[in-house]
């Protein structure tokens, strides 16, 4: 099973990826800021990133931007409730998009896709 | 009582007496002669005149032997020899011109200086004089300078021997007498000089200056001339205006032409009057701008001719040296007016013309479309269901025929747009990998089916990440090879290479050349390729087929991306049809290629799966297109609701749930732009997928479609993958699972609700199912939220009072996502509504505001007792 980091400024968010992908065996890092991920990143290495767009400090945007310049191989789920930073995040490089509330099934399906494709 | 005189003493006194007689007659003489000379030298004009007789008098009358006079030349700074007497000894002669040169510094300067003649002596010899007076032949001698002033003499007299010669002296008198004489003949030979110089000078002053005069007055009278030619034969007429009076004092031909006044009519008439009523005030303050600057440029000025037709005239008026009279040059430009207006009018025809043209080539296309749809979907469909092999094959030649017909449409409206200048090229990231593995899944079989070998080859240094027009650059790259394997016979060759021309770090110039083995061309037959309708030449186009646009488009498709389209051919021996295309190179991290974003066709089938129970809404006025269409999305598996017309749809969505909406565009009673802004306007209706079908093809049609709130569009026929593709997209992402209708599978249990009580404000079954049907979890996340949410109205209302736009729209934006993963549908909806005001301003929204918060603490009042109740 992978070990994902799921980066939310919202906890209920968070909480709620958590449980979703521990339930589905996942190790699950959490960060509520996409400040934190270089740090998080070099400390544990994990498989795939989940990233929310709309954060206070560092958004998802930039963290998107800055794994394609760091680690271009890491593959990025990003979350919105808006399907236009989405699309945005796509054309970043997202591996994947979900609509906020996200799908866990989807979700799911999703990361063992990634995970395939690794 | 005198003592008598001796005669000694007598004799001498008698001998005094003559001696005393004989100086006093020799005084008298000379004298006489030295006012002789004043005479003769005033009479003189000319210097070299003065000299003659100085030098004469000096040896005739002053006695001297000889007497030399130099004169100061300007141009070298030397003294040079002017006048030689008493030197008749041809060997003296020869060596005075050496002389010449010799004479400068030591002594002519002494002599400045101490203002003083030199007199050199046997007695009393002068060395400084010594050598150059022996040079002279002269062994005793006197020097002074004359004439100029001290700064610059004039010239320099030396005068020598005879000075102890009894015979000679005895006609002058005594030495003193002698040296008297001398002295006044200097002063006289240099007042003499500098009057002569004086006289020059003034006289050559006056002369230049007469010349000038004379000078200036036939210029003048030359200018007079020129001016009084242009005055009379100039086309624009020129008047002479007064100032106070705006009166004509005179005025030339032209002018009189011009306005078709006499001469005398027009004299003495104000200008003002002249011109027509409009225009008087503008003329008055032309006039004092002409007092105040001195002249004014180009003012134009709409008069009346005597017979009172208008004459729109350009007039430059200058204040002339007599201030009181204006110069106005005036020309006629009516002519010129009315040419710019009919240009003017001329050119707005135009461009309604064309604008026009455009217009209708948009419904043209529509026009079109639609019954092309009709065809290819119906056929398409048919082919789906038992047909015979007969049937089979004309159903099968129908859709195809349809099919190249669509082809041949979209390049007249290709070639249309880019006639009107109306093609815009897109700019996106896109991978040339997948442009030319799309054109080889094109090509790859038509060759084969032909017989002809093709291949596709890339150079390693071309970069394949890259921004711009994907399907334009594919476009030229189809119709090119196309072309190519058109023109190639069975067992031919057709060779597509790529390579990288040019680059820079942002930008790249790549080389497509498109080499087939086919029949070639002549070089009369290349001239015309690129022209619109032309092919090699008519014969080809009955044996080929094509409208002949193709190459005519990929040529303006090439410039419009800062590209070339060349050919190389021979009858018999293949073509190679050569582009250049300027294209930007992505920066930083590549986008990944298509096969690599779109999942393997397993995902595909997961995708279509995913279609299966959702519900669209159609909503589509023609009844062919409602069946082909309807036909298509059920095929998928999909749930299928009709609305003729947009109202319709409206009335629809009122009572049914839909996952999404298609949308034609042009519809009777509500188009489709109207339609979405109905929909839009209801706040359940925000995230509701609505994907545009269109037949315009029009530039700012798709702007305007998003615009309007849809979120994507198709364009008219309907392409099914395309449909289908659009259709996963929207409905998966934008509405997981929400309001899938017959999918028991994925909806939970209900007895899995019984443990949760209807809470005001939650739709807890869909609530439940977004966390996969885990209510334990699903009752933890309400706890959480309870917990969170207890002071959201407080922090709100202290971001609103602090102005920190940024801060409530976070906390909206947070309370939005929440409720939406927690099925608090309703609270949801107006946070969302309150997060986009907040986006941008904080004011009007009291009232969503305090909506918000009733909500909330609906929402928060029924879990407190869900969660109380089980605590206690």
């Amino acid at each position: 099973m992978a070990k994902i980091l799921v980066v939310d400024d919202d906890k209920l968010t968070r909480m709620m990826l958590n449980d979703a992908l521990s339930e589905a065996g996942h190790q699950v890092i959490e960060a509520d800021d996409g400040k934190k991920v270089a740090t998080l990143l070099k400390q544990h290495f994990p498989h795939i990133l989940i990233t929310d767009i709309i954060m206070p400090d560092q958004e998802g945007i930039e963290t998107i931007l800055q794994m394609k310049r760091e680690h271009p191989a890491l593959p990025i789920i990003a979350i919105s409730g808006h399907y236009n930073y989405l699309k945005m995040a796509e054309t970043f490089g997202a591996s994947a998009i979900m609509l906020k509330p996200i799908d866990e099934a989807q979700l799911l399906k999703n990361i063992d896709e990634l995970l395939a494709s690794l | 009582m005198s003592e008598p005189i001796s005669q000694s003493e007598f004799t001498k006194l008698k001998q005094d007496l003559a001696r005393l007689e004989g100086e006093a007659r020799a005084k008298t003489r000379i004298y006489k002669r030295l006012h002789a000379l004043g005479k003769s030298l005033n009479e003189t004009l000319e210097v070299e005149q003065v000299h003659t007789i100085a030098a004469r008098f000096a040896t005739e009358e002053l006695g001297f032997e000889k007497c030399l006079i130099f004169q100061h030349d300007d141009s070298n700074g030397w003294f040079r020899i002017v006048q030689a007497v008493g030197y008749q000894n041809p060997t003296e002669q020869r060596v005075l011109k050496i002389i010449n040169l010799l004479l400068s510094g030591e002594v002519v300067e002494y002599l400045r200086v101490s203002g003083k003649a030199i007199i050199h002596t046997q007695e009393e010899p002068n060395h400084m004089v010594e050598k150059l007076t022996n040079s002279l032949f002269l062994s005793e001698c006197t020097l002074e300078l004359f004439g100029g002033d001290v700064e610059m003499p004039f010239g320099l007299i030396i005068a020598g021997n005879g000075f102890h010669e009894p015979e000679r002296f005895s006609r002058i008198g005594t030495d003193s007498m002698r040296m008297l004489a001398l002295g006044n003949f200097i002063v006289q030979l240099s007042n003499s000089t500098n009057n002569i110089i004086f006289y020059k000078a003034w006289h050559a002053e006056k002369q230049y200056l007469e010349e000038n005069i004379l000078r200036r007055t036939e210029e003048i009278t030359a200018q007079k001339q020129t001016f009084e030619a242009i005055y009379k034969t100039s086309k624009d007429g020129i008047a002479i205006i007064d100032v106070e009076t705006s009166a004509f004092l005179d005025a030339n031909q032209a002018y009189l032409d011009m306005t078709r006044f006499s001469y005398d009519e027009l004299l003495y008439t104000s200008n003002i009057k002249l011109c027509v009523e409009a225009d008087r005030a503008r003329t008055r303050l032309a006039i004092q701008e002409v007092v105040e600057q001195g002249y004014i440029k180009n003012f134009i000025q709409t008069s009346l001719t005597r017979d009172g037709t208008p004459i729109i005239t350009t007039m430059s008026i200058a204040l002339m040296s007599d201030t009181s009279k204006m110069l106005a040059s005036v020309k006629d430009i009516t002519v010129q007016k009315e040419l710019e207006r009919s240009l003017t009018a001329e050119k707005q025809r135009a461009e309604s013309a064309a604008q026009a043209k455009s217009m209708f080539l948009a419904n043209m296309s529509h026009e079109i479309r639609t019954p092309m749809n009709a065809i290819i979907g119906m056929t398409h469909l048919a082919l789906k269901t038992d047909l015979d092999n007969k049937q089979r094959n004309y159903v099968y030649k129908a859709n195809h025929a349809a099919a190249s017909l669509l082809g041949i449409l979209n390049d007249i409206l290709d070639f249309s747009k880019i006639e009107a200048g109306k093609m815009a090229l897109e700019c996106t990231p896109f991978r040339l990998e997948d442009v030319l593995e799309h054109l080889e899944n094109l090509l790859s079989f038509k060759a084969e089916e032909k017989g002809i070998h093709f291949s596709i080859h890339t150079d390693a240094a071309v970069p394949t990440a890259l921004i711009g027009d994907p399907l334009r650059l594919g476009q030229i790259l189809i119709n090119l090879g196309n072309n190519a394997i058109k023109f190639t016979n069975m067992g031919g060759k057709v060779d597509i290479r790529v390579q990288l021309e040019k680059t820079s770090n942002t930008q790249a110039l790549l080389h497509f050349l498109i080499q087939d083995t086919g029949i070639g061309m002549t070089e009369e037959q290349q001239a015309r390729l690129f022209q619109s309708f032309s092919q090699a030449d008519n014969s080809t186009t009955r044996k080929f087929g094509g409208t002949g646009l193709g190459l005519a488009i990929c040529k303006s498709l090439s410039e419009l991306m800062s590209g070339h389209i060349w050919t190389e051919s021979q009858p018999g021996a293949g073509s190679t049809f050569h582009v250049t295309l300027a294209m930007l190179i992505q920066q930083g991290q590549a986008s990944p290629r298509r096969s690599e974003q779109v999942a393997d066709s397993a995902q595909v089938a997961i995708n279509l799966a995913s279609l299966t129970g959702r519900r669209v809404l159609l909503v589509e006025d023609n009844a062919l297109n409602q069946e082909v269409a309807s036909d298509i999305l059920t095929d998928y598996g999909m749930q299928v609701g009709i609305a003729n017309h947009g109202q319709e749809a409206l009335d629809i969505l009122k009572d049914q749930t839909f996952d999404c909406v298609l949308m034609d565009c042009q519809m009777p009673v509500m188009d489709g732009c109207t339609t979405t802004r109905e929909i839009r306007k209801q706040a359940r209706f925000q995230s509701l997928p609505i994907i545009a079908m269109t037949a315009n093809s029009m530039n700012g049609d798709k702007d305007k479609i998003l615009a309007v709130g849809m979120n994507d569009y198709i364009a008219k026929p309907i392409d099914i993958a395309n449909l289908i593709d659009t259709l996963v997209k929207w409905v998966n992402v934008q509405q997981p699972d929400s309001n899938r209708a017959s999918q028991p599978d994925k909806t939970l249990p209900s007895t899995n609700t019984i443990d949760l009580p209807d809470l005001p404000g939650i739709d807890t079954a869909k609530g439940l199912a977004q966390v996969g049907g885990k209510m334990n979890r699903y009752r933890k996340y309400l706890g959480v939220f309870l917990e969170d949410n207890q002071d959201f109205a407080s922090k709100l209302g202290h971001a609103l009072q602090q102005q920190d736009l940024e801060l409530a729209h976070r906390l909206t934006h947070t309370l939005k996502s929440n409720a939406a993963g927690l099925g608090m549908t309703e609270l949801h909806q107006t946070a969302l509504h309150l997060e986009n005001v907040y986006q941008t301003a904080l004011d009007n929204s009291d009232e969503l505001k305090e909506a918000l918060i009733s909500q909330l603490q609906t929402v928060l009042q029924g879990l407190h007792s869900l969660f109380e109740q089980h605590d206690t």
